[in-house]
């Protein structure tokens, strides 16, 4: 159990639950918010090890939270991993130049989802 | 519609989709020497690329786009050659 | 259902596709309304997203060619139009029902890909791109099968090296050589795939870093008469210099057809060309060898150059110099391949295979690939990478040094490598003071050529490491002792109705307890004498039972819905409608927050969605119609809903032709529904009420729309079976107005207890007007029929207990027990023994054999344990 903390921001209710379980039985404690505003919000509470950031949502959308997370002086150095169903390179670019660390394309792979979360949050397998 | 058909040559234009695999085929069925200019094509379907390999029609006029050409043309040249060798008495085998 | 992750999404989807017909039915009517169709254009893009979660492949696919187009209409590269609208309402349709098919059986139908790949077409036609968007290919398999056994390297078969074209193989033979791994991805796709979708060609130029590509058939070609251009006959080869991840990321949907595997430079080496001989390769290959063994790789390079400049380009051995030249180039040139093709320069024969077989330890330096068989070795390079491009491309920013710092160090911690993570802060340090990335990308490159990342001794155990995957294991969901201290409390819940339902009837058995307590306070007076007992219990009565009133009333507030939930569904339905009839309708919805209890807004559905019909039907005229008649060719229908005290008023409102009397009157007449003298003494409004007579319908011939065979009667009786009560009034050219009023809750029913031949009934106290005891001689005769004067109002008097067939028990002189009731619009007397007390009761429907008998609304438990029958007036007289 690494007890890693990751904030998983994401407007689909199915999706959420999809990190939840594939994050939450890998030992990661998960937050869930619901759209961008919700998970700046939550974001600026701290304590996250993580954030995954669905690209398309409503509010607030990807970039634009991802943009706003390293604005914050508290959140310049959190790792950031941006999702999309989109796998084109312009997304991914677009995804990186706001600010991303990282691009996974929808619907991840379980395992992929999961080691990408213990690398960037660098626990152990 | 991607394909147009001029009596015995068919051009396919623009992207040609699998809607138009059985009309190209339809064309290339009925007898005769055909012709098919691609140069305006801009990208096929594998069911469109499959129909031109099996046809082999006397005639191929490559695609403009260099990049579409290498990509489709190595083989339809190659199914057309391997036609030519199955109907020609056998080659002199080719050192491998 | 025993997926939990698919329990979730069907309501999901269900909800967002309510979502996106709406928006679209929005755009139809306002198509620069940027709201919706970014409203549309999301929850499309959910659905789709959590799609590719299930084996779901045609519904993924299909919404993914909706998407597509609404992001054409959101760029305004397209306009929408009606044509559009249906197309995507059509497919949404499509959607909810593979969804009502997934709930059932957790699998899309047989039919799904063929459903879905007609209908797709169709949407990108009007996209103007062919069938396949790049990466549009729909999930195919639960993510994390891994077709490829990995650490295999591959050999090309010669047939396929042979097609290859030389230069592409020599350019991948210099990047294996240079240490860049090279996979060769062999993609045979199903047959049959062109019907869901695939178009392989266009999947497999989705692979990045791409050096050649093979097109091979897969069966020779037949004659053209037999072939079937539908069946893929083809498949592929590829090399890409790309990390395996990568090629996986971009064949994500054909993984299970695909096989990768990294290549050995050696499996490269192509040569043609002339055979020639001679004593200079001889000689060449005596030194080449002497200078291999001394490892003097520089005076091997100047051999080889000095050969290549004089020997003529078309030969054999000529050629071998070149992949020699290309061999030696590397930084630390593999030895057995330079040795190798040192002897093919020599003796004109290359031997990919050498016969010396060298020593696994020593196995091929060149290549970290061979250990990047591991998934995390190479995600973890992956990632690395992205970490190093971010930074080339913004230069120096301290606030993307943050992030990247934390994410390298993160993941060399992950991987144990602490003495790189040293090595990467103090880089970090340095680039900071001097304000330039250089120092951590020269740092990044450092740890990114060493020696494999992967930390030997922490090998992953994937078996125990990985997930599990979802099915049947409803306890995956993360228990809450878990969660950190100061989690965020979900704003809201999504219950399952089932549990809302039992929480419903245990507070109806609370209410059952509750009241016995009356009982109990009566038994406590009457046979122990206890008046202050009595009166305790009575106070305890009373708190108890607002306490159960609160929670009933909080109970009934979660069952709430608003009338939205069907008015909701009329927006299409009249849209589609309309066009069908070719009427023009403009529907205005109001009040939707309206709530009302789930099982009102349920039961509404049917009849208001008769009302609309029958409006469309008969009450809107056709454009030309209303035109002549003065009017504006476009009809207004008004749907409107608001809460009237204890009920919800929803009324139908049309400014169509409006209902003729005289035409009702001549229709009930000849349908037998009323006599010719009945129908003369009706007022008009009389007249415009017989259409909820049985058997009547003004249609002249019974339409497809609002007929099937089924009146208005069914409208009303519906209604009055959620105790609620209809209304027509119309005004002739003008227009017609339906009034729906129901309780805003039918959980609780207060009723009154009566007493009659020895037993007790229940009555609904919505159909008591008063009670009264009427003295025997007030009640006259008139003719055979008992009736009383009540306030200068002749009641007639009906005897329950004759009503249920009971045994009279004359009760003499006393006077008579009324109960003064409202039904089916008239007044009349029921003449009981005697009155007893009022109480909230939950009604539970008769069942089994007893369902059909008329005149019971349904039974009670009485806080005695006596079951008490609650008579339904209406079917009752």
């Amino acid at each position: 159990m690494s007890g890693k903390r990751i904030l998983v921001v994401e407007d689909g209710i199915t999706m959420r639950m999809f990190y939840q379980d594939v994050l939450g039985r890998a030992g990661f404690v998960v937050e869930e918010a619901a759209n961008g505003v919700e998970g700046l919000e939550k974001a600026l509470l701290g304590g996250f090890d993580l954030m995954i950031v669905d690209i398309n949502m409503p509010k607030m959308d990807g970039y634009e939270l991802v943009t706003r997370i390293r604005r914050e002086p508290s959140l310049q150095a959190i790792p950031v991993v941006t999702i999309s169903t989109e796998a084109k390179d312009a997304d991914a670019s677009r995804a990186y130049a706001v600010g991303a660390n990282f691009y996974i394309v929808k619907p991840a792979d379980p395992v992929l989802l999961v080691e990408t979360a213990r690398l960037l949050t660098g626990a152990q397998a | 519609m991607a394909i147009r058909i001029a009596r015995k040559t068919i051009h396919l234009e623009g992207h040609c989709t699998v809607e138009e695999a059985l009309p190209l085929l339809e064309a290339l069925r009925r007898p005769g020497a055909h012709k098919v200019v691609l140069t305006k094509c801009q990208g096929l379907h594998t069911a469109i690329l499959q129909v031109l390999a099996a046809a082999r029609p006397a005639t191929l006029a490559p695609p403009a786009d260099p990049a579409l050409a290498g990509l489709v043309m190595p083989f339809l040249e190659a199914s057309r050659q391997a036609a030519l060798q199955r109907s020609a008495p056998p080659a002199s085998g080719a050192a491998a | 259902m025993t997926n939990p992750l698919l329990a979730r999404f069907i309501p999901e989807a269900r909800e967002l596709l309510q979502v996106s017909a709406s928006g679209l039915l929005k755009l139809e009517r306002n198509p620069t309304d940027e709201t919706a169709i970014n409203e549309v254009f999301r929850a499309v893009h959910t659905i789709k997203g959590s799609s590719g979660l299930f084996d779901a492949l045609a519904l993924t696919r299909l919404v993914h060619a909706a998407e597509d187009l609404l992001g054409e209409v959101r760029s305004d590269a397209l306009q929408i139009d009606s044509a559009l609208v249906d197309m995507l309402l059509d497919s949404l349709d499509q959607v909810g029902q593979w969804i009502d098919e997934l709930e059932r059986r957790a699998v899309l139908p047989t039919d799904a890909d063929a459903v879905a790949h007609r209908m797709s077409t169709l949407l990108r036609q009007r996209l103007g791109t062919p069938d396949d968007a790049p990466g549009g290919e729909p999930a195919d398999a639960l993510p994390g099968t891994d077709p490829a056994p990995g650490d295999a390297a591959a050999t090309l078969p010669p047939a396929l090296l042979a097609r290859l074209p030389a230069p592409a193989c020599l350019d991948a033979f210099r990047r294996a050589c240079g240490g860049e791994t090279v996979h060769l991805v062999l993609y045979a796709p199903e047959p049959g795939c062109f019907f869901n979708g695939t178009d392989p060609l266009q999947a497999i130029q989705q692979v990045p870093g791409a050096l050649a590509l093979d097109i091979a058939a897969d069966q020779p070609w037949g004659p053209l008469e037999d072939l079937d251009p539908y069946q893929c006959n083809l498949h592929f080869a590829l090399l890409s210099t790309a990390p395996r991840p990568e090629i996986e990321q971009a064949m994500r949907y054909e993984l299970d057809r695909v096989t990768i595997a990294p290549v050995r430079a050696r499996d490269l080496v192509r040569i043609e060309g002339a055979a020639s001989d001679g004593p200079i390769w001889d000689d060449f290959r005596a030194a080449a060898s002497a200078f291999l063994d001394a490892g003097h790789h520089d005076d091997l390079r100047k051999a080889v150059a000095a050969l290549r400049s004089v020997a003529g380009p078309t030969l054999w051995r000529r050629q071998a110099l070149d992949w020699l030249e290309v061999a030696l180039s590397a930084g630390e040139p593999d030895r057995d391949l330079v040795a190798a093709l040192v002897a093919a320069a020599g003796t004109g024969r290359f031997d990919p295979a050498p016969a010396d077989p060298c020593p696994a330890g020593e196995a091929p330096a060149q290549q970290p690939a061979s250990q990047a068989a591991d998934p995390r070795e190479d995600l973890a390079r992956t990632v690395l990478t992205s970490q190093q491009r971010a930074l080339e491309r913004t230069g120096y920013d301290a606030e993307r040094l943050a992030s990247v710092g934390t994410v390298v160090g993160n993941v060399l911690l992950s991987l144990g490598r602490d003495a790189e993570r040293g090595a990467i802060r103090a880089a970090l340090d340095e680039a900071r003071e001097t304000r330039s990335v250089a120092p951590v990308l020269s740092a990044l490159s450092a740890v990114l050529d060493g020696a494999p990342l992967q930390r030997v001794e922490a090998a992953p155990a994937p078996a125990e490491a990985l997930p599990q995957g979802f099915a049947e294991d409803a306890a995956s969901v993360p228990v809450a002792g878990k969660e950190p201290e100061g989690r965020l409390a979900a704003k809201s819940l999504k219950v399952d109705q089932a549990k809302i339902d039992l929480l419903m009837n245990l507070i109806g058995e609370l209410v059952v307890s509750k009241n016995a307590l009356p009982f109990l306070a009566k038994r406590a007076e009457e046979t122990y004498a206890s008046r202050e007992m009595s009166r305790e219990i009575k106070e305890q009565y009373a708190v108890i039972d607002r306490l159960a009133q609160e929670m009933q009333g909080a109970i009934m507030q979660v069952r709430m819905l608003p009338v939205a939930e069907i008015f909701d569904r009329f927006p299409r339905l009249v849209r589609d409608l309309a066009r069908k009839l070719g009427k023009r309708i403009d529907l205005v919805l109001e009040g939707e927050d309206t709530a009302a209890d789930k099982t009102i807004i349920e039961a509404l559905g049917d009849p208001l969605l008769h009302i609309v019909r029958n409006s469309l039907d008969h009450g809107i005229e056709a454009p030309e119609e209303r035109r002549a008649a003065g009017k504006p060719a476009t009809a207004r229908l008004l749907l409107k809903a608001r809460q009237e005290a204890d009920s919800v008023v929803i009324e139908v409102q049309d400014n169509g032709r409006g209902i003729d009397p005289a035409r009702i009157r001549a229709a009930a007449v000849a349908k037998g529904v009323v006599g010719q003298e009945e129908a003369d003494r009706l007022s008009d409004q009389e007249a415009i009420n017989l259409i909820y007579r049985p058997g009547f319908s003004t249609a002249l011939e019974v339409s497809d729309l609002s007929g099937r065979g089924v009146g208005m009667d069914v409208v009303l009786t519906t209604v009055e079976k959620l105790g609620g009560q209809v209304s027509v009034s119309s005004r002739l050219g003008e227009g017609t107005t339906t009034r729906l009023a129901l309780p805003l809750s039918m959980a609780v029913t207060r009723i009154m207890i009566v007493e009659t031949a020895g037993s007790l009934y229940g009555v609904p106290m919505d159909m008591i007007v008063e009670t009264v005891r009427v003295p025997r001689e007030r009640i006259r005769m008139i003719k055979k029929a008992e009736t009383f004067v009540l306030r200068e109002t002749i009641i007639p008097l009906l005897r329950l207990s004759r009503l249920l067939h009971l045994p009279e028990q004359p009760r003499g002189e006393a006077d008579a027990a009324v109960l003064v009731c409202h039904v089916n619009g008239r007044r009349v007397g029921l003449i009981i023994d005697n009155f007893r007390e009022g109480m909230d009761v939950i009604l539970k429907p008769l069942e089994g054999v007893l369902a059909g008998i008329g005149g019971y609304a349904g039974t009670t438990l009485l806080g005695d344990g006596r079951v008490l029958l609650v008579l339904d007036l209406r079917e009752l007289l």
